[in-house]
């Protein structure tokens, strides 16, 4: 970001023009809108794991891994439709944050970089969007285990 | 308009968090507390006596709304459901649980859940008590099942 100051006379004009201009974000409509989409994709999510708590034998601790399956699996159908890209256009956040915004972005970038061959196409380009998601998760869960360890270690909780 | 439309929304949200007294008016009108059990035959197969006395025991602690509870001659396997809100505390409040019920029951192997799955089978197992559709080997098969199902890890 430049300092105002810096700028010409003529710049400063011109960018007091474009923010009047702008057409201005909805943030607020952008969240509601987000967190209703977000929460139906998990309320769903909860609908299947209870599904599978009282068909199958999962108890709740176990019920997590067969129904994030499910819903990567629903996602990869949405995906290859076409549908959930206009979802996501619509919700934003709510559609990215839950395991379908992972698996869309998995299955959108197999599928676009399809052409380029299996190996240095599809093998290459499948977690371009979903590696960052690893790299900083397990980071982030390396972080969160160090300050619990220091606060049990140390902090007596 | 927007933010009339955003104030809505929250009440509807907060609205939904409301505690609604979980007590019933009594035959001779006193109120008493609404906790769901079963109280099973002490006859047949193996004698429910001690899982009972579990239930009479854990109905006056506070925000349990349901109890199943089976014993059989060296086990006893417990379910609970708690108060929805009071969720947050549901680790330490089984620990706690499972401290007092060792206690009363030393010379049973107790095992408590609050895990939705073991509470679905253990009400089947005692609806099929209540109607004496389980032998003593079906029983002590069954409780070992779901102890299994219990502790399985992901």
């Amino acid at each position: 970001m430049t300092n105002k100051e810096n700028l010409s006379p003529e710049a400063q004009e011109y960018q007091a023009f474009q923010q009047q201009r702008e057409t201005k974000r909805p943030v607020l409509l952008n969240c509601l809108k987000a967190f209703l989409v977000g929460g139906t994709i998990c309320c769903i999510g909860q609908v299947i794991a209870t599904l599978y708590i009282y068909f199958f034998p999962f108890t709740e601790r176990t019920a997590g891994n067969p129904t994030s399956a499910t819903i990567i699996f629903i996602t990869m159908i949405l995906t290859g439709f076409g549908i959930y890209d206009r979802l996501g256009q619509f919700a934003g956040a709510g559609t990215a944050v839950p395991v379908s915004g992972f698996a869309n972005a998995v299955i959108s970038s197999a599928i676009e970089h399809r052409t380029e061959g299996f190996i240095l196409g599809v093998g290459t380009n499948m977690l371009k969007l979903a590696g960052p998601v690893i790299v900083y998760g397990v980071f982030s869960a390396f972080i969160i285990a160090l300050i619990k360890t220091i606060l049990i270690t140390w902090g007596g909780f | 308009m927007k933010r009339c439309f955003f104030i809505v929304i929250c009440l509807l949200i907060f609205s939904g968090c409301q505690e609604e007294p979980r007590t019933t008016p009594d035959n001779r009108g006193n109120q008493s507390l609404d906790v769901d059990l079963t109280k099973l035959s002490t006859q047949s197969p193996i004698d429910q006596t001690y899982a009972n006395e579990a239930k009479d025991y854990l109905k006056n602690i506070e925000d349990i709304t349901a109890i199943q509870a089976v014993n059989t001659n060296d086990q006893m396997m417990i379910t609970i459901e708690i108060d929805y809100l009071k969720r947050f505390e549901l680790e330490t409040k089984r620990k706690e649980l499972v401290k007092q019920l060792k206690e009363t029951f030393p010379h049973l192997e107790v095992f408590v859940s609050t895990d939705q799955k073991i509470i679905l089978e253990l009400e089947q197992v005692e609806q099929a008590l209540q109607q004496n559709q389980l032998s003593k080997t079906e029983l002590e098969k069954k409780i070992k099942e779901l102890m299994d199902l219990a502790k399985e890890e992901t």
